[in-house]
This record gives structure tokens, sequence and C-alpha cells, in this order.
């Protein structure tokens, strides 16, 4: 279970995880595709504007390639004046050959050399051209250029003087062609592409040399790019890692430029601002990257501190469960509690057997320190939900510590340690506060320190100082010579549930939640607590509480004010008889009714006990009542509900006053009951004074007869010498059930039923034992029913549950072997439901050979109660 | 508490991120848009203007398809204006409308604007102005035309073999060099195969009209060969109509029985050539001029008409061709005047600018006639 939480809740990490990454790289890939984008934007505008520089470079080279040519035209243009003006054609020619071209020659009309060298015959065309007074320039293959101008004789033109430049000469003619080492540069037929010169040997059959048509790679491109422009270039990019190529024409001259350069070349100077934005880029990336990481861990801890939310909430929703599981069981245990305590003061106020006094003597003690345990487990149920309320009055400071005194006296006592009390004479007596809990802190504080001093003296200080404005820092200090408390251990001294050195306080019981109570009420009631303790050898505990004064009259010496209270005390617990008194009690649990009966006998009055709500309003239709005591929580409808009815039915029934039992004794809930239209209420389990005094209270004065306290009746005189007694009654009867164990077993004759222990859980009282007797015998077959049933199923959650309530109920009838074979059952049905898997098969063996041995327990015993007890169980 | 579930931080997430990438996206978006280039290559507008309309038949149509035909080739819009005369405000008007358009060449297809020429080019520095003829140019002027003379001597070369009368007719608008260059090279390629031959010229004042007159007043000359220079085909269909042998100029008729063979030009090629800037000479007053001939191609004679060939004519035709694809000048050697002034001595030969220009006067052997 808890291994699969685990992992789902890291498969969803994972699932949050991936989740965050696939996103993070949709985003990166569309970032990277971007860049990507605009990188191939940037290069191509780059590249663009390149071009027009590149191409700018390459009119500049085509420019002075052309005044090269355009100075060599114009050198022999001249050579051509020179000779129509009659200078020796020959002196002419040998004076511009071999002057960067290689040779010159005239030539007449009918092709004839006048001077100088012969030209080839295929140049007929091209002297043509020039006999017709034009100036031509072409290339031959493998012979070189041949530049001619016609020589003219007055209007007309005599010969045509030609000069030649071969791949050499043609080389220096146009050696400022390079426009970049790197470059590779073609000089080309800007018609036909043919191929003049090129400065680089490698440049034939390499990517820049269209080798099919003889021409330069691109040529044509380059031809239509300098239509209408003295120069072009292109990026290529797939030539040769790239290139720009570019196009000039060389004005004058039938040829063109056409080069080729590396992109890097031109780019170089460039690239910086590329890399420029690459890296800007890159920084965006590397932003974005940061931004998406913040993001991923911003996201996984709100994911993170969303679990950690859930966490708390589902640890807040358990502590409420389980502080109301406490509220709960609390109200469900003040039930029974009220059932002992109500027949234990029956007990004792009905027998007159000294054994059974002590007897019930000892549940009352116990009872109460279970009560008193509840009521702990109560006030911190209401103090964690935050439902705890101080209820301030004005209140006797010397009351309050007489009702501590002589509680925590007597406890002292019983324990053999010395109890001083030293009370601060100047105190005022009389202060405004909540009494109930101030008396709760000193009873906590002193209980503890009785609790936690094996030997020695608790003592127990009252001191105060007065405050500005009428008020009182009232100073409680319980100091004894205990066992201490480690310094380590004083954080935990005041949480919840925490015993200090539980190794050697394993014998003394408590809650551990007592401290942790006084400290929220101390501080409730603005105060606080102050611990001094050394380990070993003892610890004072201070509480300062701040009072408000309501007379300065002082408390005075006090052991003179305690004996004059318990005088008062005796004097005020009057007694009273109303036979003419009609009571009605409404409650669904029998063994309430039974105790409200029974502690009501002394008083004589008339009881009419209802069992229901609709009970009681036919009750009331019959007769008048003159109170009735009206239990809330009841099935079908309740009180409240029940008492609404009984208001409306008016008259009589509207005047009698309600009275409303109830055992959920929390804060507020006395308003609650008053507004809904209860006279009073009443706190289960009911104390038999409270009773008395409720029923002093509320009935018609002329039909109850007061017994003053001094004129008690022999039975109370006892009761109350009891209560005297038993403060110094030896400390061995403090646990009943070792009275119990150490009595001989009594199984009269049979072998099922030890009545001795029957009688033990029936508060050794016959009649209530029989009673059980009667019932458990009774539901027998009901509970193998059950039993048997979900056996049957194979269900062993239940199954254990019905063996363990049947383990409890044959323990408290006697039936103690049923109830060790049902414990024997109920141990293998646990582990089955909780133990290892391997051992399932073994334990689930046991209970099949067992269980018919249960029920056959049960017939047993069921026989022989039949024997011994015949007329209680047929 | 104020707890948000997992799947509302999500959403919340989910939505943040897509507005980041919605906004970034912006971002780049409009910076990228920035970015372009300026776009320079947009098609470049050409004009021309004609004195006729484009589909009158001989020059305009021939230079009408021409240009059409280049602009393909080259991709280039071209604007046509029709019907503009010289001297007339439509002229300007018409450049002023073209260079509006964002014309960067304009043609003009008739010399007779060169007059307005001279100082509205000036004008318009962005323009190239192109103007056919090559007699007379200005400052920023393309002169471009053919050297038709070079295919009007091989048209006499055909013409004086196949004389019987020994006189050939000409029908001319009147004798500026343009004309008379041609005239003379009809002559020459004539008296090259018939010394004796006379060519007769009529004058017709203009180029459009009195071209059937001429032709008449040629055949009652005796003339049994018809040249012209003519645009249109007045002078062809009244030859036809006498049923008198002719040669054709720029288009060919085939309906037209008696045409021997036709001088052409390509004009598209010259108007690429122009247009690309290529084979421009340039002259000393800083005019460019493209004057192509038969060594380029450019100017040429359409086969001999089948139905009149005889024997020997394509044969003679090829000699004379050859010699001028050799380079061999036309006007070259002993050239006198029909006034008996030599124009050109032995040896020598005559430069293409005096060919252009000069030549106005008509070569030793030609006789003309006046309007009747």
């Amino acid at each position: 279970m808890v291994a699969n939480e685990v992992s789902s809740e890291q498969k969803k990490l994972y699932g949050f995880a991936a989740k965050l990454i696939l996103e993070f790289f949709v985003f990166l890939i569309f970032l990277v595709a971007l860049g990507y984008f605009i990188h191939a934007k940037m290069e191509t505008l780059m590249n663009e504007e390149l071009e027009k520089v590149v191409a700018e470079r390459a009119y500049d080279v085509s420019a002075v390639m052309g005044a090269k040519f355009s100075s060599e035209r114009l050198r022999l243009q001249s050579a051509a004046v020179a000779i129509e003006k009659g200078t020796s054609p020959e002196a002419v020619i040998s004076s511009i050959s071999g002057k960067g071209n290689d040779e010159a020659g005239l030539v007449a009309l009918d092709g004839s050399v006048v001077a100088g060298a012969s030209m080839m015959r295929s140049n007929s065309q091209q002297l043509g051209l020039s006999f017709q007074g034009a100036t031509v320039t072409t290339y031959y293959r493998g012979f070189g250029i041949i530049m001619s101008v016609p020589v003219y004789d007055g209007e007309n033109i005599k010969y045509v003087l030609y000069s030649r430049y071969n791949d050499i000469t043609l080389f220096n003619l146009f050696s400022k062609g390079k426009m970049e080492k790197d470059a590779v540069v073609f000089i080309c037929n800007r018609r036909t592409g043919e191929i003049v010169m090129s400065y680089d040997d490698s440049a034939h059959g390499d990517v820049f040399y269209d080798d099919k048509n003889d021409i330069p790679a691109l040529f044509d491109e380059m031809r239509a790019g300098i239509v209408n422009n003295d120069a072009t270039a292109k990026y290529h990019g797939e030539l040769a890692d790239g290139n720009f190529v570019y196009g000039a024409d060389i004005k004058d001259t039938p040829f063109m430029l056409v080069g080729y350069i590396p992109w890097n070349k031109v780019a170089a100077d460039i690239m910086s601002i590329h890399y420029i934005v690459l890296w800007v880029f890159g920084l965006l990336l590397l932003f974005f990257s940061i931004f998406t990481l913040y993001s991923f861990t911003a996201a996984l801890k709100a994911a993170e501190s969303d679990e950690l939310r859930e966490a708390r909430d589902e640890a807040e929703r358990a502590n409420k469960a389980k502080s109301d599981f406490l509220a709960n069981m609390s109200h469900e245990i003040r039930t029974p509690i009220n059932a002992v305590l109500g027949m234990d003061e029956m007990i004792l106020r009905e027998t007159a057997e000294e054994g059974t006094r002590k007897y019930a003597w000892n549940i009352k003690s116990a009872g109460e320190t279970l009560l008193s345990l509840i009521n702990d487990i109560l006030d911190f149920s209401k103090i964690e939900s935050g439902k705890m309320e101080l209820v301030e009055s004005q209140y006797s400071l010397s009351s309050v510590l007489n009702d501590v005194v002589n509680m925590v006296h007597y406890k002292a006592n019983q324990k053999g340690l010395g109890f001083h009390i030293e009370v601060d004479k100047t105190l005022p007596d009389s202060l405004f506060g909540d009494e109930v809990r101030i008396k709760q802190v000193i009873v906590n504080i002193l209980n503890n320190a009785v609790k936690y001093t094996p030997e020695g003296s608790v003592t127990f200080k009252v001191a105060g100082e007065k405050l500005d404005d009428g008020m009182l820092e009232l100073r409680l200090s319980s100091i004894d010579t205990g066992i201490g408390i480690k310094e380590e251990d004083k954080e935990k001294l005041f949480s919840n549930f925490e015993r200090l050195d539980l190794q050697k306080n394993r014998n003394i019981e408590g809650t551990g939640l007592g401290l942790s109570i006084t400290l929220s009420l101390v501080r409730m009631m603005g105060g606080e607590v102050k611990v001094d303790s050394v380990y070993g050898e003892g610890s004072t505990f201070t509480v300062s509480i701040p009072q408000r004064i309501e007379s300065p009259a002082p408390i005075g010496d006090f052991t003179r004010r305690v004996e004059e209270a318990a005088h008062d005390c005796r004097a005020h617990h009057d007694t009273f008889t109303a036979p003419d008194a009609k009571v009605l009690v409404v409650d669904d649990n029998e063994m309430n009714l039974f105790v409200v009966d029974s502690l009501l006998k002394r008083t004589k009055v008339q009881i009419t006990l209802c069992g229901s709500g609709f009970d009681c309003l036919e009750m009331l239709k019959k007769e008048k009542f003159d109170i009735v005591f009206l239990d809330h929580m009841m099935p079908d409808i309740d009180g409240i509900e029940t008492l609404h009815r009984a208001l409306d039915m008016g008259g009589e029934v509207a005047r009698t006053p309600f009275v409303a039992l109830t055992a959920n004794a929390i804060a507020g809930v006395r308003d609650m009951f008053l507004s809904e239209g209860f006279t009073d209420y009443l706190a289960k389990p009911i104390d038999s004074h409270a009773l008395e005094r409720m029923l002093m209270h509320y009935l018609p004065s002329e039909k109850v007869n007061v017994i003053p306290a001094g004129s008690a009746t022999e039975e109370e005189a006892d009761d109350a010498g009891e209560e005297k007694t038993a403060p110094q009654g030896d400390t061995e009867d403090k646990e009943p059930m070792d009275n119990a164990s150490e009595t001989a077993n009594d199984y009269g004759g049979g072998t099922e039923i030890d009545v001795a222990t029957g009688m033990q859980y029936s508060g050794d009282m016959e009649e209530m034992y029989h009673e059980f007797l009667k019932m458990f015998c009774a539901r027998r077959e009901a509970t193998l029913e059950k039993i048997e049933g979900a056996y049957n199923d194979g269900d062993w959650e239940n199954y254990t549950t019905f063996v363990h309530a049947l383990k409890s109920t044959a323990l408290s009838v006697g039936g103690v072997r049923l109830s060790e074979e049902a414990k024997a059952i109920e141990a293998a049905g646990h582990a089955i439901l909780d133990g290892p898997a391997e051992e399932k098969e073994e334990k689930i063996a046991f209970i099949r050979e067992h269980h018919e041995n249960l029920s056959a327990m049960y017939e047993a015993f069921h026989e022989e109660a039949k024997k011994r007890f015949p007329e209680v169980v047929e | 508490m104020k707890y948000v579930d997992e799947e509302t931080l999500g959403r919340r997430r989910r939505f943040l991120l897509l507005l980041m990438t919605v906004m970034l996206l912006f971002c780049i978006g409009v910076s990228v848009m920035h970015f372009h280039a300026p776009t320079y290559k947009e098609r470049m507008k050409v004009g021309i203007i004609m004195q006729g309309s484009r589909g009158d038949p001989g020059w305009t149509r021939t230079h009408y398809r021409a240009i059409h035909d280049a602009g393909n080739a080259l991709g280039l819009d071209i604007l046509v204006r029709e019907n503009i005369r010289e001297h007339t405000s439509g002229f300007q008007k018409a450049i002023k409308e073209l260079y509006e358009s964002g014309a960067k060449y304009i043609f003009l297809t008739s010399d007779a604007y060169i007059e307005e020429m001279s100082y509205l080019a000036g004008q318009y520095p962005d323009v190239r102005f192109a103007i056919t003829g090559v007699e007379s140019s200005a400052p920023g002027l393309i002169n471009y035309s053919g050297r038709f003379y070079e295919a009007r001597y091989l048209s006499g070369v055909l013409a004086g073999r196949r004389t019987k009368t020994g006189v050939l007719g000409y029908v001319a608008p009147s004798p500026v060099a343009e004309v008379s260059r041609g005239i003379n090279a009809f002559a020459l390629g004539a008296q090259s195969v018939r010394p004796d031959v006379k060519v007769v010229v009529a004058w017709t004042g203009e180029h459009e009209t009195h071209g059937s007159e001429a032709v008449k007043n040629l055949v009652g000359n005796k003339a049994d060969i018809i040249a012209y220079h003519h645009r249109g085909r007045e002078v062809a269909d009244a030859a036809e109509a006498a049923g008198v042998d002719f040669i054709g100029l720029y288009e060919e008729y085939p309906e037209l029985r008696h045409c021997l063979t036709t001088i052409e030009m390509n004009w598209e090629n010259a108007y690429l050539s122009i247009l690309e800037g290529t084979n421009i000479s340039i002259q000393s007053n800083g005019s460019r001029y493209y004057w192509p001939g038969t060594i380029e191609g450019q100017v040429f004679l359409t086969p001999v008409n089948p139905r009149l060939a005889l024997p020997g004519d394509e044969e003679s035709l090829d000699a004379a061709r050859a010699r001028v694809l050799s380079g061999q000048p036309i006007f070259a050697g002993e050239l006198y005047d029909r006034h008996g002034r030599m124009r050109c001595k032995e040896g020598e030969s005559m430069p293409s600018k005096n060919i252009a220009s000069d030549m106005t006067w008509l070569l030793k052997g030609v006789e003309t006639l006046g309007r009747q």
C-alpha cells in the first residue's frame, strides 16, 4: 500500500518532469529552427550586400583593365597618326613592338604586309573592319589578341596598323585583374564566353570551368548580369564551399571579366558581425535555457509544495479525526463510567458490610482516576479543536486551594509523602477568573509532583504580586523532591502525549497530556509556566496567572480558612426527602436509568423511568411531573426533539422543569440546552450531590423536606466516616484486579464458569452478575450465528471482531476457558489479517481446528450455567 | 487555505508558455520582417516610339516585332507609343510619359526625331535614348542601324547579272547619306558583274508616297529590275503590278511573285545587343552607335526567289558574300562620283564614318530622275 503510493507519487513526478522536458525540447527545437532561419536570412542579406561590394570591386578592376586597353589602343592610334604624318612605318613599328605587346605590323588593303610582322590569315575580317575605320580588338585562340587601327590617307584608309599580344604579354596587360589572392579570374569574350586568359592554370577542369562549353562556369548568368550594369556579382553557396561569382564588362573591348572569390575572403571582415549576431542568439538561447530551468525547478517546487500541502492537509485531517475520535471515545466511555460510579455510589450508601464498602471505595477511586483521564482527553480535544472556553466568575481563592489541597493531600499521604502548603497571607481572597481551570491547573502540577516523587515531600506555595489596574499575578508553585527532569527533556515536557524517562517511569499512570493541558490552559488565561529542575533532586513548577482582584480582603491564615471552609461545606451538605415529588427520568440506556433510580432512592421521590422519547411523551400526557430528566442522545427522537414536542403540548407540561442529561459536557453545551428550552442540564456521569441539588432547586419547596447536615442519617454518617478513613487505607487496596486475582478461583464444581471472576466484573453484585449471565446465555445463539456466518464467508476481519467481543463478554461472566479459547482464536485472526503472508495458511488451519471448539465451549458454558443457576438461566 | 490543484497549475503554466511563445514569435517575426533588403530586381521597362502603328508593314512592323521579341527574351516590359509625329507636342509628351512610367531605355524608330532629341536627351539623364540611323547623332544618344548597303551591294550583284536592258531602277525618297550609300552600293554590286550597267534613281521626296509613280517612271526608262528605299510596301506592290522584278526591303511578302530577294535585318538581335550593351562603338563626339552588317549576321539577303532564280545567281551571290565576309570593304579602291570626282584612291578604303554621314554623292553610273 505504502509502496504503491510511493511509486505512484514517483510516477506522477516523472510524468511531470517528462512533460516539462518535452515542452523544453519542443521549444528548444522551435528556437533552434528559428535561429537557423534567422541565420539563413542574415546570410542571404549579408551576401546580397557583399554581392554589391564584390560587384563594385569587379567594376573597379574591369575599369583598370579597360584603361589599360584604352592606353594600348591610344598608343596604337598615335602610332597610326605618326604613320599618316609620314613617319617611316618601319620606324613606327619598331618603336611600338615589344613594348607590352609582342609584335606589330602594317598591312595594306590587299593584305600585303607593308612593314613589321605578318598577320595570320584568319584575321581578314578584323582587318576589313579596321579598313572601314574601326579600332578592333579580337582574340584568336593560340595566337593572342590582335588590336588593329586604321591608318588614314586623307579621308580614306590606306593601311591597318595592328599589334599583337600573346598570352604572356596579355598577362601583363591584365596584371591588375586579380581582386584577391585567392580569386580565380577569367578574361573571356563577352559574347561567346571563349576564354581569353585565366590567371590560374588549375582553372581548367575544376569547378570554375565549364568544360562542356569551354567557358567559365556560370558565364551566362554573369553575362546576363552585366546587361545594363557595369558589373555584377552573385553568391553561389554550392560552388566549392561558397563563392562569389562576379562579372564585369571591360569597356571598349569585346571582353569581360568573370571571377570567383571564396566567401570567407570577402566576408572575413563582415564575419564578425555575423558572429555577433550568432553570439547574441546563442545568449538568447542560454537565457531561455536558464529561464526554462528556473521555471522547471519552480514548477517542481510548486508541485512539491502541493504535495507537502496535501501531506499537511492529510495530517490535519488525521489529527482532526484523532481528536474527534478522542472526543467521541471519551464521551462513550463516560457513559459506562457513569454507570459504574453510580452503582458504586449506591453500594457505598446501601452496604454496611465493611469488605464490600472497601471494594466499593476502591472502585470509586479507580473510577475517578479513569474519569479524570477521560476528562484530560476531553480537555485536550477541546483545546485541540479550539473549543475550550474560559468561564470566568468571582471565586474564592481559599475555596479553590481548599479543594485542591484536600485532593492532593490525600494522594500524597497515600504515597507516604509529606505535603506542605505555604500561602501568602496577604493575598486577596476574592478573585475573578475561571475557578475550574485554575483548580485543574493546580491539581495537574501537584498531581504531577506527587506522581514523580518517590519519597520526600511536595510543597505547594501560593504567592502573588499585585500589578497595576487591580490585577494580581497569582504565583502557584509546586516544589518536589522527586526524580527531576533532564535538561534535554525540558523541551519535550509540555508536548502532547510525551512522557519522559519512560524506562524509569513506566509504572506511573497517565496519558502524558497533563502538562500539555496545563500549559494550554495557563496560556489561555494569559499566564506562563516555568520549570526549574535538577535531575535526581527535584523540580519546581511555577505557574503565574494574572487574575483580577474582586476584593482586596486578604486571604489570611489559610489553615484556619481551610478549616472554616470544611465546616461550611459540611454545613451546606443538606439532604432531603420528597415523598410527594414526581420525577420522570428518560434515557435509552437502562443502566443510566438504574443509576438515577438508585441515587434518588434515598430521597424517597416517586420515580418514573422511561426508555425513549415517545414513551416520555406518553407519560407526560398521562401524568403531571415535578421535574423531568431527559437524556440528550437517544435513538428515534433525541432529547431536544422530545422537549420541543413536550413544550408544544402546553399546559402543565410546558411549565415542568426539564433537565438535560448529557455525557457530552463540552463548553457551550449549557447555553445550547438552555436555548433549546431546557431548564438546566446535568453532566454524566451523574454526581449524586449535583442531582440532589438539582432536585432541591427545581422541586416545589413545599414538597421538599430538608434534613440539615448536622442531623444526617446514620447511613450518611457512616458514609462520611468511610470517606474519611479511606485516605488512610493501605496502599494494597489500590488495584481491584489484584485483589480479584488473589482470590481463589470459584468454579463451584463446574469447569466452565468461574463465578468469582464473573462477580468481579459485575461489581461483586450477585444480582448484576445474574443479569449478565442471563444475557450472555440468551445471546448465545445470535453470537454464534454471527461468528459462524463470518467463518463460513471467510471474512476473517469480522470473525476476529466477533471473537474478540466474545472473549471480553465471556470473561465478564466468568467464562475463563471460553475467553481464553476465544483469545487464542482472536490472536490467530489478527495474524491472518496483519501478519506475514506465509503464516496465513497456518493460522487459518488453526482457526478451523479451534472454531468448532469455540461453539462447543459456549454450549458447555450454557449447560453449566443452566445447571448451576437454574433460576437465572433457562 | 488556498489550494491550487495540479491541473490548474499545469493549465496556467501551459498558458504562460503559449503566451511566451507567441510573444517571442511576434518579436522575432517583426524584427525579421525589417531585415529584408530593397528589391531592385523588378522588370526593366523599355519604351519605343514609332511614327507609324505597330501593324504597318515594312519598317515599323519589323521594329515592333523585334523589340517585342527581344523584350520577351530579356524579360523586359515594352511600352509602345505609336503614331507619334516628329515636331509635335505628342512626341515630347510620349517621352515624358515613358519616363514617368519608369522606362530606362527609349527607342526611337525614326531618324526624323533626331533634331528634337539633340536637346531632349539632356533632360532625361536617367534614360538612354536610342535612335535609328547613323547619319547624325547627338551626345548621349545611341545610334543604331544596320549596314544595309552591304546587302544592297549583294542585291546589286544579283540585279546586274540578271538585267536584260542594263538599266536598274531605284526608288528612293531623297539623296541623303543613308539613301545614297544604298544606291552607290547597289550600283557597285551591279557594276562588279556588268560594268556598263545603269542605275536610274527615281526620287519620291517622301518615304511613304509616290512609289507607284516612281515605278512607272522607271519602267518607262527601261528599268527591268527595281530596288527601293521606302519604309512601306508601296513600291513592291507597284512593281508587282507592273510585272517587274524587284528587290524587297525589310520584310518578305510571299504573295508578291516578282520579288527576287529581300534585304532584311535581324532587328531582334539588334535590340538585344543594344540592351545588353555589346558591340556598341563610341564615336569621337561621345555618342555611341551600333551598326552591324553582314559579318555580324545582322543584315542579309534572303535566298533568291526560286521561281525566278536563274542558274548561277546563288553562286555569284555566294562569291560576293564571301568577299564581304572576309572583310573586304565595299567602298574601297578607285571610286568616282557621277561628276567624275575621285572619292577613293586605289588601295584605300572609306571609313564607316564617311559612309555613314558624308556619302551624299552618287556613284558614277547612277542617273537620277526628277519627280514627274
